[in-house]
Order: C-alpha cells, then sequence, then structure tokens
C-alpha cells in the first residue's frame, strides 16, 4: 500500500520550532557582523541626551521584569553608559516591583568602571507602587513620593537628592518600559503636565503604539526592541548583548519572510488545484 | 554557588521549551513553579509597598513614614477609609452583600477617570491632532500649515453637511448650500493641492500627505453613522489599506520581540554550556 503522499500544508510544527532554533543558534555561534543601520527616533534621542549639559540630573525610569530583560535591560546598560560617559548624574525611579534589582546589577558594575559614587553621582530610589498617582506626587515633590532609596536610606541623607525637589530639577527623563505603568503614562502624566523632555525605550511589541509620540514630538526618541537597543549601542560605540543578538534576529525575520511566502504559495496552488478539480472530474 | 543557582535556570529553561515537543511532567513543574514563585514575591512586595506602609502602620502603628500621628486624627481616617473601602471589594465573594462593592470600585474607577480625562485628552488627542496640521510644502511654512488646517476643517464642514444638513434639514435648507460651499471650497482645495505637488513636492510633503491621507481614511473606516457608499466608502476603503499596513508593522515588531525573548534564553543556554565546558576543562 502506497504512503500518504507528504503535504506542506500538515508539516509538522516542530520542525518549524527547530529550524527557528537553528536560526538563533547558529549566528549566535558564529556572529556574522550585519550592519546595523540607525534609524531616526533613535538619531533624536542620542542627539537629544547628548544635548544635556555635563552635570545635569537625569532620570531612569525603569519599569519591566525579567522577561523583558533580553529587549530592555541592554537598552538600561547604554543609557547608563551614556550618561556616565557624558558626565550626567542618575536618579533612578521604578513603578514597577521587579525593576529595583535589575537596575542595580547594570548600575554597580557601570558605576565602578565610570569612578562614580552612590548618592552623588546616581541614586536607586527603587519601587513605589501607585503607577499615575506616584507620577503625580513626583510632579509635586520626589522626596516625599519616594522618601528612602532602595537600600532604605532616607532620602534627606543622599546628597544628590538634596538638588532634586521635582521635575524642574530634572534635564530629561529616560523610560525604559515593558507595560502599564509606562511610557503611555509618563506622556500624559509627566511630558504633557510638565513639559519634561522624554525618551522611551520600549519592547518591540509596544513600539508601534508609541512612534505617533515621536512623530508629535511627545517623545524625543523612542528605541523600538532589541534594534533600536543595537542602533543605540552603535551610536553610544559600545556593542553588547543587543547588537550581538542581531544577527540572530536577522536571520530568523529571513526565515520568517520564508514561511510567509511560502505559505501563500501553497495557498495559492492549493486554490488553483480546487480550481481544476470539478473540471477534472 | 553562582554555577548552582545558573544550571536550576538553565534546566528550568529547557523544561519550559520542553513543550515545544509535547506537554509533559517537566513542563508542569516548571510551569507550576513559576506560578507559585511570582505569586509569592508580589504577594510580599504589594504588602510591604502598598497595605503596610499605607494602611497597617497608619491605623494599627499609628506611624506614617516612620511620623507618628494620632489616633482619630485626619491622617489615621485618611488611611483607615480607604482601607475600608479596599476590603469591600472582597464583598463580590458573598453574592447577598456583593453590591456594596461597587461603592469602592465607583470611588476607584472616579477616581482613576478624572486624573486620567484631562492627560488623555491633551496627550493621545489634541496632540495627535496637532501633530496632524502638516505642511504639505515640505517646510515650515506657515502658509501651508494653514492650508492643511483649512483642509481638515473643510473636511469635517462637509462630513457634518452630509450626516446632518442633507440628511435631516434638506437640500433646499440655506445650511445646505452653505454646506455646498464648502465641498466645493475642498474640491477646488484638492486641485490646488495636486498642482502644489506636481510643481514642487518632496519627499517630506509626500510622506505629509500620505499621513493625513491614512489619517482621514482610518477615521472613516471607523465612521458607522453613514453606509460605506460613495465618498466615504472610497475613503474607508483607503483606510483599510493603510490599516493592513500598521497591521503588517506590528506583526514584524511582534515577531521581533518573541524571538529577543529566544534569544535571550539561547545566549543564556550558550553561557552556561560555556561554565560547564570550564568547569570540566573540556
Amino acid at each position: 500500500m502506497a504512503g500518504k503522499p507528504f503535504d506542506i500544508r500538515n508539516i509538522d510544527r516542530r520542525i518549524i520550532f527547530t529550524l527557528i532554533f537553528v536560526a538563533v543558534v547558529w549566528p549566535l555561534l558564529q556572529p556574522m557582523s550585519l550592519p546595523i543601520d540607525v534609524s531616526p527616533p533613535v538619531q533624536t534621542l542620542y542627539d537629544a541626551i547628548e544635548a544635556i549639559p555635563e552635570g545635569s540630573i537625569v532620570m531612569l525610569g525603569a519599569d519591566y521584569s525579567p522577561d523583558t530583560m533580553p529587549e530592555l535591560q541592554p537598552m538600561v546598560d547604554t543609557f547608563i553608559r551614556h550618561a556616565f560617559e557624558r558626565d550626567l548624574r542618575i536618579v533612578v525611579a521604578c513603578l514597577w516591583p521587579a525593576s529595583p534589582p535589575l537596575v542595580e546589577t547594570a548600575i554597580g558594575p557601570l558605576a565602578e568602571e565610570y569612578g562614580k559614587e552612590y548618592g552623588i553621582d546616581y541614586v536607586n530610589l527603587g519601587y513605589m507602587a501607585g503607577g499615575i498617582v506616584t507620577l503625580l506626587g513626583m510632579g509635586a515633590s520626589i522626596p516625599n513620593t519616594y522618601p528612602s532609596d532602595y537600600g532604605g536610606t532616607p532620602v534627606g541623607e543622599i546628597p544628590l537628592m538634596q538638588e532634586v525637589e521635582n521635575f524642574d530639577d530634572i534635564a530629561f527623563v529616560m523610560e525604559v518600559s515593558a507595560g502599564t505603568p509606562g511610557t503611555r503614562e509618563w506622556v500624559q502624566q509627566v511630558q504633557g503636565r510638565y513639559r519634561v523632555a522624554l525618551g522611551s525605550g520600549t519592547t518591540a511589541v509596544g513600539a508601534p503604539n508609541f512612534y505617533p509620540y515621536v512623530q508629535s514630538g511627545q517623545l524625543s526618541g523612542l528605541l523600538g526592541g532589541l534594534k533600536g537597543a543595537a542602533e543605540y549601542e552603535t551610536l553610544v560605540g559600545h556593542p553588547g548583548d543587543a547588537t550581538k543578538g542581531m544577527d540572530a534576529q536577522s536571520v530568523v525575520h529571513a526565515l520568517v519572510v520564508a514561511f510567509i511566502l511560502l505559505g501563500n504559495v501553497v495557498y495559492l496552488l492549493s486554490l488553483r488545484s480546487k480550481g481544476r478539480a470539478p473540471a477534472e472530474a | 554557588m553562582t554555577f548552582i543557582w545558573t544550571t536550576i535556570g538553565a534546566i528550568l529553561t529547557l523544561s519550559i521549551y520542553s513543550f515545544l515537543y509535547k506537554d509533559n511532567p517537566f513542563y508542569k513543574f516548571a510551569e507550576h513553579l513559576v506560578v507559585g514563585v511570582s505569586a509569592g514575591y508580589y504577594l510580599v512586595i504589594y504588602y510591604f509597598n502598598y497595605i503596610h506602609p499605607n494602611v497597617f502602620s497608619p491605623v494599627f502603628l499609628l506611624e506614617i513614614g516612620g511620623e507618628p500621628i494620632g489616633f482619630g486624627s485626619f491622617l489615621w481616617w485618611m488611611a483607615l477609609i480607604p482601607g475600608l473601602l479596599g476590603v469591600l471589594l472582597y464583598a463580590r465573594f458573598f453574592p447577598k452583600i456583593a453590591w456594596v462593592g461597587r461603592w469602592a470600585l465607583g470611588i476607584y474607577v472616579g477616581g482613576y477617570a478624572g486624573l486620567g480625562l484631562s492627560p488623555v485628552m491633551q496627550a493621545r488627542v489634541i496632540e495627535q491632532l496637532r501633530a496632524n496640521a502638516l505642511s504639505v510644502a515640505g517646510v515650515e511654512d506657515p502658509f501651508a500649515a494653514m492650508t492643511n488646517l483649512a483642509l481638515a476643517v473643510g473636511i469635517f464642514a462637509a462630513m457634518i453637511y452630509l450626516l446632518v444638513v442633507k440628511r435631516n434639514l434638506g437640500a433646499k435648507n440655506p445650511l445646505a448650500k452653505v454646506g455646498v460651499l464648502v465641498v466645493s471650497a475642498v474640491i477646488a482645495y484638492g486641485g490646488w493641492l495636486v498642482l502644489s505637488l506636481i510643481s514642487s513636492a518632496g519627499v517630506v510633503s509626500l510622506t505629509n500627505i500620505l499621513l493625513v491621507i491614512g489619517l482621514l481614511g482610518t477615521l472613516s473606516y471607523f465612521f458607522f453613522s453613514m453606509k460605506h457608499k460613495g465618498i466615504l466608502g472610497g475613503l474607508a476603503r483607503v483606510g483599510i489599506v493603510f490599516l493592513m499596513v500598521g497591521f503588517g508593522a506590528s506583526f514584524g515588531y511582534t515577531v521581533m520581540s518573541r524571538i529577543s525573548l529566544l534569544i535571550g534564553r539561547v545566549g543564556f543556554l550558550i553561557d552556561w554550556v560555556g561554565q560547564i565546558r570550564g568547569i570540566f576543562g573540556a
């Protein structure tokens, strides 16, 4: 008895998973160094940070959790590096409970690398519950909203915080977010209300929602997913995890495009064969 | 010690991905572990960040942020009342008194609506409208921006004419004649637009025009008070094209996002294998 003829429409999905896995592993083991072009939203973000006078205080809003680290941690790393290179002082404020330790893993080693001192050059205020209520509270008084830092030290005892009362003292806010509360709330409650210069880095899946804010000027720039992070790393001149991952990203995208084309060709051919069927009968 | 934790992480990662082959006990174990650990972690975080400082500490320990407060003082009541409202939310588990939960929900929804309404209008409507008053000349030309604004006003006037005047007041009404004039003005403006395109259009101006057309087309698609026929039908079809392009871009970004997570995990596994090789000197 003849076996059932092979039909690509019934292909085992595990074959597709395997191909995707190979497409990810291969470029990670054998980097191809594909070129990374910088897109305008990333360039404008970089230019906005470059335009901040040295010694200014910038805020890093870190609102993400470990599940989105592959996309967002490179943005946080690169922003901190960029700020330290430009002698900007950083205040970290989080609206997500899982964020403060993730920022700590980045800011500690970088501070050591650049010779920065906690409490003078940077401070991690940790997490505060409340979402938009916290943002509005920061508009009135940041020390009252975050009475102590991540380690429990009262902000009154932190030298850097003596210069910070509210958003008037913040030259630029970089918001790295994976969802809500995040970039949208910062745009609505802080940029719109207090006219603070605001840049953002988001997961790729959220990025299309925020590009209109770049076009309208509400955001100074936007890092969209791993590609945005890789572009930012390129501009800052320190290729990191995002740049490493872009080869794999490109190969998988090519594979997905091939799958889509194949699927459409098979679909069109199946329509054609169905059209013939009655005539042949 | 780090290696042990990395190994546990790697085993759990492989357990989760094993679901791609088929459901199995390793996947189930890892899944339940994630749910349990997450629930425990967030319970503690939320208790010590919400309930303890905002309710338990002021109401029972009589202090806020380390500062003492008086029993029955204004601040004490301001901690107690929201705390009680929070407790009322759980009334939904008792059908006979479930309705009292609506009080707390009403205050919660009302408060957030009040806080959000004005900023949302400003950030998502007014600023976006302003951003779409674009120059067609490709330069920051106030005259061109004004003509764009005139186009927007004209189109809105035409829609009002089609929707209200023609339907409800009849074509002989003087208002209808004004509407006809507005429509004529829009057509005239369209003619001018085409001429300016032919004569001096640059890339920027073409982008701006596309953006405005896309916006009007998309809005038309979601305009359900009239049948999608004639001009409105045409605009709605244009809107569908722009929507499809938007969905395609979103799909691409979603693929990128998901693959980024896979890249992160695979990178972690490669590092882990590297550590093993380092330990065993392979």
